[in-house]
């Protein structure tokens, strides 16, 4: 009986996407067309299908999606309103700025630009866990959200070394991080691992606070080498949010380099969407940034320019990249773009400039 | 009618342990790597020798000899996998993209020939590869 309605669920997702297609053949004629045909959870299994003799398929991601539902059923189709909404906006953006991200190919004639334009101010809850009392200091804190701040207002002192092949893409994205609240507590635990454990207090950590109107940062050991992790919008309400770990946060000693606070920078690009900058893929695949070149791995170290791959020279100085700390500098406006179209209208996070 | 089995029996014999002696004289070279931001593993097991370069990473660095036994159950794990097709291999997992594992990948080189799998994360390799990776990295475990 499960596997019959599974196998309904999935003729649904199936017909629904080539529904979905022509919703968008609809769009073309009123608005704008969204392309969809490139997007998926996870891009790995894409290259590998492509690879099977499957690049014909016209609704390979939504099949992705499809499959994806039996682990985890909800998030995929969450997961894909927010890309075509994100896409739509972005389709429809007046070209405004010098390779502006418009990575959908549309252009719009509507006088207001879809994609929320207005200052954003995110309050922030940090959910410390620590070994000891006050291993995590006001310090720490106060750092990383002056880090934060610089690094999503193009106030990081680095990005006078962007090269000129990119300095017309430097993005201010206008997004002011302001602390709300401070939770600590200590537990001598040494490794709570990437499984969620700190973001709920039945396991010793600190449940979430109203995800909806806050950012959640988790502060505590991660172990595993993992200096940080993320969420990506329209994941479990419980869990969103970004855990960092205790060296990482805020300008720390303990972190070398990695201790000027950037890991936080990067984790919450992804909590505003933002993919790695390779696209976690091979060459022909995307972080769905249409100013950031496309890559086949990620940059480690710090990287001398030009690195070259996939026949162009890596965005090594993007913070979505794995560069050390002092090393990434930039977004892009195509980035840009893309985090802010969650604070539109309908967006994934459209709560917080309500 | 007795002859004929004895005969068979013979030749099964004798064929199978042709065929076990000539892979344990397989050459071979193992490479498995794990990477994120921060942190990186690199683990090397050839027919001689097993070696681990960490950084990031609790600081397993070593190198020690490869017993004759562990090296056999290395040959017949690899010639359980189908090398040619690793490249193509859907990883179980994708915690990668969020940053919450290493990214991972095996070379394995036999008689010169090398094949690289496709990328997955640390700790969770396509079913395929399973138990030749949980072999690498328990062997890894003992490397001081």
């Amino acid at each position: 009986m499960r596997k019959l309605i599974f196998g309904l669920a999935m003729l649904a997702i199936i017909l629904s996407c080539e529904q979905d297609r022509n919703e968008s053949n609809l769009d073309d004629v009123q608005e704008i067309q969204v392309d969809m045909s490139d997007f998926t959870l996870y891009a790995e299994d894409d290259d590998l299908a492509d690879k099977s003799a499957n690049a014909t398929d016209k609704c390979h991601s939504m099949n992705n999606l499809a499959y994806r539902l039996e682990k985890n059923p909800g998030l995929a189709k969450k997961m894909y309103d927010i890309e075509y909404n994100t896409r739509k906006q972005i389709a429809a953006k007046k070209p405004s700025n010098p390779g502006g991200g418009n990575g959908n190919g549309g252009g719009g004639g509507d006088e207001t630009d879809p994609v929320y334009s207005g200052a954003i101010t995110i309050p922030v809850i940090v959910n410390i866990i620590e070994q000891t009392t006050g291993q995590v200091t006001q310090s720490h804190i106060n750092s990383q959200i002056a880090i934060l701040n610089e690094d999503y207002n193009n106030g990081n002192a680095g990005t006078a070394n962007v090269p000129a092949e990119f300095a017309d893409l430097v993005a201010d994205a206008n997004i002011t991080f302001t602390l709300a609240g401070v939770n600590r507590k200590t537990d001598t635990r040494s490794s709570w691992g990437t499984n969620d454990a700190m973001k709920s207090a039945s396991n010793g950590g600190w449940d979430a606070t109203d995800p909806t109107s806050y950012l959640n940062i988790w502060v505590c050991e991660i172990g595993g080498g993992i200096l940080g992790y993320a969420q990506f919008p329209g994941g479990a309400t419980a869990t969103d949010g970004v855990v960092i770990g205790t060296d990482f946060f805020g300008e720390n000693t303990a972190g070398g380099i990695y201790g000027h606070g950037r890991t936080a920078t990067h984790e919450v690009g992804h909590w505003l969407n933002l993919r790695h900058i390779w696209g976690d893929g091979r060459c022909n695949r995307d972080d769905y940034v249409a100013d950031t070149p496309k890559s086949d791995g990620a940059n480690y170290n710090c990287p001398t320019y030009p690195t070259v791959n996939c026949k162009s020279n890596d965005m090594t100085m993007n913070y979505m990249d794995y560069v050390q700390d002092d090393c990434m500098y930039m977004f892009s406006l195509g980035q840009n773009d893309r985090m802010r179209a969650l604070f539109s209208a309908g967006g994934a996070r459209e709560s917080f400039v309500q | 009618m007795k002859s004929i089995l004895i005969l068979m029996l013979f030749f099964i014999a004798n064929g199978s342990c042709g065929s076990y002696g000539q892979r344990s004289d397989m050459a071979f070279n193992l490479v498995y790597t794990a990477k994120t931001r921060g942190a990186s593993i690199e683990f090397f097991i050839d027919n001689d020798s097993i070696s681990a370069i960490t950084t990031g990473y609790g600081g397993l660095n070593g190198k020690r000899a490869l017993k004759s036994d562990d090296q056999k159950k290395l040959v017949a794990l690899i010639h359980s996998v189908e090398v040619e097709n690793i490249h193509i291999l859907s990883p179980p997992s994708h915690e990668n993209t969020l940053d919450r594992a290493l990214t991972a990948k095996v070379q394995i080189a036999i008689n010169g020939t090398k094949y690289e799998s496709s990328t997955f994360d640390h700790g969770n390799p396509p079913m395929e590869l399973k138990p030749l990776i949980n072999k690498i990295l328990a062997l890894i475990e003992t490397v001081e």
